[in-house]
């Protein structure tokens, strides 16, 4: 076991500066997902919070006159998951915004004389209602004058899509890191290949040859995921005296994604050997 | 059955290699080389020496015919089984095929580590084979750091390191003087008179004639007389 290990990092030695790549790549890669995965968790948590006051909003067409804006607000009272209704005019919605960018107060300037904010009615959903959404939401679409509804549910759709896109970057970066370990794998079999051959002629067994090549991928994706992870932690440590406290991944994410990095790495290994290396 | 446990050490029958289509690199040979025999394998270049001798360690599977080496039926061996095969041969190089970054004792030590020999028989069969080569006080150098002979004794120490039955040898002193190459044979001679087959492939015909040995002369991929 000792010379397989021994092997193994004198293969990494060896494998020279598409070793070094490979680990790099393996390091992006992972600080990539990462950071993905941070925005999917952070949203999460936002969903959650806002899914804990199950408010919708009905957004209004513009130009409607007071009754039919009444008219609308009737309609929705009756409803029967509807527990309350609050009208918010177009200064409203104005003084609201102000409110959340109060900090940057100038990219509001001159809304006064053209507010494009539409009135809404914030609605409250019964209790016995929250989590069935979407049959008010079919109601109130049926309500003449309403033109666009936005409610939890539609948050969710945008986290899902985040976590389709952090699945697909990953996918291609995972990939593009398998290639990469295979490129090292080959490379150290090509630099290697007097060593193999002897191996080969002195009767070592197909496994003792090729153990320590995937050990190799296996270590080089630990690495690079290990290390990709430590430096994106790292950079949010710099980062967070300017930017306030930034959540780093949960533990079990963190364990993930270095796995991850390992089975890249093998995977990466194993590819190549059935062709490069034969009885 | 693969380990026929038959008498003479090779048996080749009506052995054929072709590399591409209409090029025969050996036509019908036979061949038989007893337990304990020292042969000489002599013809030209491109006689098919090499080919005969890569078909012996199952570098090459033949295009015909049937080959058993140290009883095993290479026409038949199964991949699992040819490391095992293997380890009853020692191969020597004309090139030598030392690995450069490993000192002498640690290329002969790495024929036994690759099988999974344990530390003190390793420490102990390296040690013998390095005093009978006579390079005990070489054993801490690198390759490029001895003679052409030296080198060619540490390929040679390697190949006996796990007591081998038969050693085939492709041209052992194309790279030598004729002093060396001398010494080598003696030193090839000394392990046969040990009871171990010796089979070297060669186009040096002083060197055989001085060793007055049994010779199968190859041409043209065919076996032309004894």
């Amino acid at each position: 076991m000792a010379y397989i290990w021994s092997e193994t990092f004198s293969n990494i030695r060896h494998s020279g500066l598409i070793g070094i790549l490979s680990v790099i790549v393996i390091a992006l890669t992972a600080m990539v997902v990462s950071v993905l995965l941070m925005v999917a968790n952070y949203i999460h948590a936002e969903l959650n919070i806002v899914k804990q006051s199950p408010l919708i909003v009905a957004f209004l067409q513009e130009g409607l006159d007071d009754d039919t804006r009444q008219d609308i607000g009737e309609k929705i009272k009756a409803l029967p998951q509807v527990y309350s209704t609050l009208y918010v005019s177009k200064k409203d919605a104005l003084e609201k915004t102000r409110e959340m960018f109060s900090d940057q107060e100038e990219i509001l300037e001159g809304l006064e004389d053209f507010n494009p904010l539409p009135e809404s009615y914030e609605i409250e959903l019964k209790a016995e209602y929250i989590g069935s959404e979407r049959i008010l939401v079919s109601n109130l679409k049926a309500i003449p004058g309403i033109e666009d509804i936005q409610y939890a549910q539609e948050t969710s759709r945008f986290v899902r899509n985040i976590e389709l896109v952090t699945l697909f970057i990953g996918i291609i970066l995972g990939l593009a890191s398998v290639v990469i370990i295979c490129f090292s794998i080959i490379v150290t079999t090509y630099i290697r290949r007097d060593e193999i051959v002897i191996m080969r002629l002195v009767g070592a067994t197909g496994l003792f040859i090729r153990i320590p090549l995937l050990l190799q991928g296996i270590v080089q994706g630990l690495l690079g995921s290990g290390i990709g992870m430590a430096c994106l932690y790292g950079i949010l440590y710099l980062l967070a005296p300017r930017f306030g406290h930034i959540n780093f991944l949960p533990p079990i994410y963190i364990a993930a994604v270095v796995i991850a990095g390992g089975l890249i790495g093998f995977i990466g290994g194993a590819l190549p050997l059935r062709r490069f290396i034969k009885a | 059955m693969e380990n026929l446990q038959e008498n003479p050490m090779i048996q080749m029958f009506g052995v054929s290699m072709q590399y591409k289509r209409d090029v025969e690199v050996l036509h019908n040979i036979n061949m038989d080389v007893e337990k304990g025999e020292f042969v000489f394998l002599v013809g030209p270049s491109g006689a098919g020496k090499s080919t005969v001798l890569k078909l012996l360690y199952r570098g090459l599977v033949p295009s015909s015919g049937s080959i058993v080496v140290a009883g095993y039926n290479l026409s038949k061996i199964r991949n699992s089984k040819l490391p095992h095969f293997r380890r009853r041969l020692g191969v020597v190089f004309q090139d030598f095929k030392l690995l450069p970054h490993k000192t002498v004792e640690q290329n002969v030590a790495f024929s036994m580590r690759v099988t999974g020999a344990r530390r003190s028989q390793i420490k102990k069969n390296v040690e013998r084979c390095l005093n009978w080569t006579g390079l005990k006080h070489r054993k801490n150098a690198l390759p490029e750091d001895i003679s052409g002979g030296e080198q060619q004794r540490t390929s040679i120490a390697r190949a006996i390191v796990n007591d081998p039955t038969l050693i085939l040898a492709d041209e052992p002193t194309g790279n030598l003087d004729p002093r060396l190459s001398l010494e080598i044979m003696h030193l090839f001679e000394r392990l046969n008179t040990r009871g171990t087959t010796v089979l070297v492939a060669t186009h040096d015909i002083n060197l055989v004639e001085q060793m007055e040995k049994r010779v199968i002369r190859i041409e043209k991929g065919k076996i032309l007389e004894e």
